[in-house]
């Protein structure tokens, strides 16, 4: 379980003034569930995301975390640019603690980006940044899956690939999503949650959350 | 074949255990970032560092410097400006860290610590490298006798270590906060080169100017390190409590600033 409380964070602005990112956000998951954020540009998903994987402190409030977290699963976070892909490869095995050749065995088969493996990352196009991060974040086992706008990239047999694999990673653990999409969304998730406004509010069912959100920005969201 | 990512249990030794990880990860990385696979890659680590010295003490050689306590020349700036260089690069570099490592700093093990304290081992591998092969050659050439006391090397060597990576904690940090300080960094190292005893002794200097420059906390190492060369050489003016207060307090004030900035931290 994830257990978020009072999590507030604030970030002082140019100029001297102060912004709350986030307000007084609490919620938990639990193993087995799976929830979608919603929300408009800018209003603190991403922040929220990096918080909950424990990358950057919240400015008030706690996060307990009773499971492993993967780190906010996005295009190239958590990766060097100017390294190889295999390097990437070595050093998130070592940073995991985990042997390096299998790792390497699993995303040279998962991603198939062939000899690219061994090019900079910086040359890669998005779509194949994607096919790494998933790649090596599906070969670790993670309990929770934090997943930051990171889906449908690549064309649509890697696409179907990746839905598979998460879809089965899904049924033991647990996944916290952020998308602009509610196909996405609905694809992965049966709770949601609006953030606006610095303030996140749960709804057991994701169909709820999506209504609201529409009704937020005005538009339907697709 | 998938693998099982344990849930990082907190108890100190598993964490120790993961600190070094950490630490491993981001040296193997930097190696790589740094020096590269390109013609002789990782030995530019001690290559590097050993131009700068020879070029150096040559000099010194060329113009017949003339040494107090009939000291040789060449191994007599092989002592100051080698472990010079180490603290230049390792204060130098540190206000870049967190911009050259944004993207690592997704993972939540990784501290800005661990990145620091990678980089800096890796400067003081490569520098050590490079003193002890320039000083094995210096022998071989005729230009020098072995150290007398090369405990003392060492733990000059290491205080230097500690000392660079003290100062590098704050600047990692402020930079974080203000982008001058990576501009005044540099020149600050450069003014302070011929103020730490990389080109003298602070026996030779007139004991007005000798009490201003002890002020600072290189030279004693830098005579620490001379002492080590050369056994009839004890100096007064090499006061390491003195030079430990700098480490702690800065060590104390860096982590401080370390957790303001990791604070404040932007990412992407």
């Amino acid at each position: 379980m994830i257990t978020v409380r009072d999590v507030t964070k604030i970030y002082p602005m140019r100029g001297g003034g102060r912004r709350r990112v986030l307000d007084n956000v609490s919620f938990d998951v639990r193993l087995g569930q799976s929830i979608g954020i919603l929300g408009r540009n800018g209003s603190g998903k991403s922040t929220l995301a990096k918080i909950i994987g424990g990358a950057i402190p919240p400015t008030s409030g706690t996060i307990t975390r009773e499971m492993s977290v993967s780190w906010p699963l996005g295009f190239v976070g958590g990766f060097q640019s100017s390294l190889t892909g295999a390097d990437n490869v070595r050093f998130i095995a070592r940073l995991y603690g985990v042997p390096a050749h299998i790792l390497m065995d699993f995303v040279e088969d998962f991603a198939e980006i062939g000899d690219y493996i061994r090019m900079p990352v910086r040359t890669y196009s998005s779509g194949m940044c994607a096919r790494l991060t998933f790649g090596i974040s599906l070969a670790l086992e993670f309990d929770c899956y934090l997943i930051d706008e990171a889906t449908a990239v690549g064309d649509a047999r890697f696409a179907e690939k990746c839905e598979r694999a998460l879809l089965r990673r899904r049924e033991q653990g647990s996944l916290i999503m952020i998308s602009h999409s509610a196909k996405v969304l609905r694809t992965y998730c049966d709770m949601g949650a609006v953030l606006s406004d610095g303030r996140l509010t749960v709804y057991d069912d994701l169909n709820e959350a999506i209504q609201i959100y529409e009704g937020i920005i005005g538009a339907p969201v697709e | 074949m998938i693998i099982k990512v344990s849930q990082g249990k907190t108890t100190l030794q598993v964490g120790f255990a993961v600190q070094l990880r950490v630490i491993g990860a981001i040296l193997m990385r930097e190696l790589h970032t740094r020096f590269g696979r390109d013609n002789i890659g990782y030995l530019w680590m001690f290559v590097e560092p050993m131009l700068l010295a020879t070029a150096i003490s040559g000099l010194h050689l060329a113009i017949h410097a003339h040494l107090p306590y009939g000291m040789d020349v060449v191994p007599f700036y092989l002592c100051g400006y080698t472990p010079f260089l180490m603290f230049r690069q390792i204060v130098n570099r540190a206000p870049a860290t967190i911009e050259s490592n944004r993207t690592l700093l997704f993972h939540r093990q990784i501290s800005l610590f661990d990145l620091l304290f990678a980089r800096a081992l890796l400067d003081l591998v490569g520098v050590s490298l490079a003193f002890f092969t320039l000083e094995a050659v210096t022998v071989l050439l005729g230009l020098g006798q072995v150290p007398d006391r090369p405990l003392y090397m060492f733990v000059g060597l290491i205080l230097m270590f500690w000392l660079s990576l003290a100062f590098s904690l704050p600047l990692c940090a402020i930079a974080e906060l203000s982008t001058t300080v990576d501009r005044l960094v540099h020149p600050a190292t450069y003014i302070m080169m011929p103020l730490s005893g990389v080109f003298f002794l602070a026996e030779t200097v007139p004991p007005g100017w000798r009490d201003v420059l002890l002020w600072g906390p290189v030279i004693h190492i830098v005579q620490l390190i001379r002492m080590g060369q050369y056994g009839n050489f004890n100096s007064r003016y090499c006061d390491i409590p003195y030079v430990l207060i700098w480490c702690v307090v800065l060590t104390f004030f860096g982590l401080l600033t370390l957790k303001m900035a990791r604070a404040r931290l932007t990412l992407e």
